[in-house]
């Protein structure tokens, strides 16, 4: 459609408005709080996120979600995105919180909220779990989605949930295998091999009459 | 409340919560869940209670789509409407704000995207 023009309208049921934000009485201004009731990721608005990195980062949440992390995310590219409340730009904990507030009711939702600026978590793992993590400077809402992908994938393995991260997309739309997938797949697997071979090292040896069929579980043990 | 994509959208096709396409469109109609309105720029004058006979729910002073029997009061960019909020004409980045059962300190501005 050509030649459009735009309005916008809330409808707020105030009681339960009320009940679900106390202390911020302006609810229902951001476009995010009305798509993560639908939909699992609020991408933004102006600037278009590409469709490669749409589907790489739809598929990471779905196997988050898959594997019992249902994690939703919040991409805020401009303060466009934040609708009525654009003074929360660049100050991705404090839209985080409020948010949560906006689209939980009766369950505390796993929200994962992305701007420039950083990252703002709610009851999705502590910051430190995404320590080290670079948001991308130079590729506007790509960049986020790349930075949104890494993140739910070190959140989930954070959360005993890890999951296979599908490939980030390059930047002529390509895909090539992030390190994140390495990071996330490889790790867990490594500290399970780790386990066992610590296990293994300090479990009482049995040096007489130990059988064929010992040495065959010890073997697949290890492997 | 959630005000749906695709009001005013026939046959809407949709991605996720997003109306991508459709097969035709009425000079109003909603693309995505955000509440925000886009109307045909030759459009003749539209009103709140257009949108809500497209979406086909009720609008009145004391009914607002499912909710009846308490008064439904009008914001436009903030400021109190008296009357029937089904006669409120929908103007360029208007932000309207209806509330019923109660009152919440309304928006009075909202940032657009392009359009």
């Amino acid at each position: 459609m050509t030649g459009i023009r735009s309005t916008r309208l809330a409808v707020l049921l105030a009681g339960l408005a009320l009940l679900l934000v106390p202390a911020l009485a302006r609810a229902d201004g951001d476009p995010a709080s009305d798509v993560l009731l639908i939909s699992n990721v609020s991408y933004p608005f102006q600037q278009k996120t590409s469709k490669p990195f749409v589907a790489a980062l739809d598929l990471a949440v779905a196997r988050a979600k898959t594997a019992g992390f249902p994690i939703k995310v919040a991409i805020i590219a401009t303060p466009v995105d934040l609708g009525a409340i654009p003074e929360l730009f660049a100050k991705p904990q404090q839209y985080a919180t409020f948010l949560e507030k906006e689209i939980s009711y009766n369950t505390k939702p796993l929200l994962l909220v992305v701007m420039q600026a950083g990252f703002g978590l709610v009851a999705s793992g502590p910051p430190s779990a995404l320590a080290g993590l670079q948001i991308p400077t130079q590729r506007g809402s790509d960049g986020l989605a790349i930075a949104a992908i890494k993140a739910v994938g070190l959140l989930a393995a954070h959360a005993r949930h890890p999951i296979v991260l599908p490939p980030i997309p390059a930047a002529g739309g390509a895909s090539s295998a992030g390190t994140s997938s390495i990071v996330v797949f490889v790790a867990p697997l490594a500290l399970v091999l780790l386990v066992a071979a610590v296990v293994g090292f300090t479990r009482p040896s049995r040096s007489s009459g130990r059988s064929e069929a010992d040495d065959a579980s010890s073997t697949g043990e290890s492997a | 409340m959630l005000i749906p994509s695709g009001i005013g959208v026939v046959d809407p096709h949709y991605d996720g919560a997003f109306v991508r396409r459709g097969r035709c469109y009425f000079p109003l109609v909603t693309l995505d869940p955000t509440g925000v309105v886009a109307i045909r720029a030759d459009a003749p004058p539209v009103t709140l209670g257009d949108l809500f006979t497209l979406w086909g729910q009720p609008l009145g002073p004391t009914r607002l789509a499912g909710f009846a029997a308490h008064p439904v009061h009008a914001f436009v960019n903030g400021r109190p409407v008296a009357g029937d909020p089904a006669q409120i004409h929908l103007r360029r980045h208007d932000e309207v704000v209806l509330e019923t059962t109660g009152y919440v300190v309304p928006h009075d501005s909202y940032r657009f995207a392009d359009g």
